[in-house]
């Protein structure tokens, strides 16, 4: 590796909504991440706690203007505002108020080393699914994590989010075995799929409430 | 961004958040506009940076490779130095106390609290500090024989 890397955010190729900072530049030591909404109205960083990985987030709007949600609280985020969120449990998501808006997120678990987190594998999947996915495509978007888990079965956000997008298209039993392998290789996600709306079809199932317990 | 090595062994990222930099990496220039990011995984890397336009911002995030962060003493050290510049000596005082308190005998603690007595004139209390600095961590008596903070203690060194 050279001794330092210059670069800019633009320069950087976006996966979806999604500038691998981190991973472009190899830092290892934190997480680092920009996040886009092309769109006003789109979200930028999509609704979501941390608990999975434990991290406290630290978002600093870079460009537009930013609309954030912190556990049912809303904060407005003009260029320049920090939003920093400590508990991992909390829900977060931001959406832009304004076209172009970008959003710098760093985070880190207290008292422990990073470690790169897994939902950063199978991304070459995950993007083009997710605009399947936003589009209301459900089946196509679980088609292309299929693909991706035939080549890679040990990438566990690729299982958390074809349960996910099975149980959007209605494939209910696919959608509780990959759930149930992300939950086995990840137990903390248990946490995080019992508040995800894309499951609500699926809520009243007994396996649901096996899986993730109740509300 | 002053002129410095990461004595702290970080891996630093930089990004100019507003305005425009110049940075210099070992002697070598680049320009930062606004949303540049500068990553240096190597800590020896003589670093420093300067406001080519008013109002210039670098927002700075570091740490370990595999061990977890802590602050660092130089976030006490800046705020020490603040108050010590402003003549409020015992108020810089207070605050490595407090850095003391958090990590215990940090010899770099006790190393900048010799300097702030010895600039608020009391030699006679900044030589223990000094001399304990030294016998945690001897390599800081070059650093001590060159520090004008310490010019009084040099005879005793």
């Amino acid at each position: 590796m050279s001794r330092w890397r210059l670069t800019r955010i633009s320069d950087i190729e976006p996966r979806d909504r999604w500038v691998p900072i981190r991973d472009h530049l190899g830092v290892s030591s934190f997480g680092v991440n920009a996040w886009l909404g092309a769109d006003q109205g789109q979200a930028v960083i999509g609704e979501h706690s941390e608990q999975p990985t434990g991290h406290e987030e630290l978002y600093l709007v870079l460009e537009g203007h930013a609309l954030f949600t912190v556990d049912g609280e809303e904060v407005d985020a003009p260029p320049g505002t920090f939003v920093f969120v400590p508990d991992p449990e909390s829900r977060r998501g931001a959406v832009a108020k304004e076209p172009g808006t970008v959003v710098l997120a760093l985070g880190g678990k207290p008292g422990e080393a990073y470690s790169v987190q897994r939902w950063e594998q199978g991304w070459e999947y995950n993007t083009p699914a997710m605009e399947h996915y936003r589009a209301g495509r459900y089946a196509e978007a679980a088609a292309v994590l299929r693909t991706g888990l035939a080549e890679h079965p040990e990438f566990v956000g690729l299982h958390y989010n074809l349960a996910c997008f099975a149980a959007l298209a209605g494939e209910t039993d696919e959608a509780f075995k990959h759930l149930e392998r992300a939950i086995d290789d990840s137990p903390g996600i248990r946490e995080f799929a019992r508040g995800d709306a894309d499951f609500d079809p699926v809520r009243d199932d007994t396996r649901f409430v096996e899986l993730v317990g109740a509300e | 961004m002053e002129e410095h090595k990461e004595g702290s062994g970080h891996e630093e990222l930089y990004l100019v958040v507003r305005g425009r930099a110049r940075f210099t990496l070992d002697g070598e220039e680049f320009d930062a506009p606004a949303s540049t990011i500068v990553f240096l995984p190597e800590a020896g890397v003589l670093r420093v940076a300067i406001a080519e336009e008013e109002g210039t911002t670098v927002l700075a995030a570091g740490g370990w490779p595999g061990r977890p962060f802590e602050p660092s003493g130089w976030e006490w050290a800046f705020e020490a130095y603040g108050r010590a510049g402003q003549g409020d000596f015992d108020g810089a005082l207070e605050v490595l106390q407090d850095w003391l308190h958090e990590r215990g005998e940090d010899p770099i603690a006790l190393y900048h609290v010799a300097c702030i007595e010895c600039r608020a004139g009391r030699p006679e209390e900044a030589l223990p500090h000094l001399r304990r600095a030294l016998e945690l961590q001897p390599v800081l008596e070059e650093r001590a024989r060159e520090d004008e903070d310490l010019a009084p203690l040099r005879e005793a060194l």
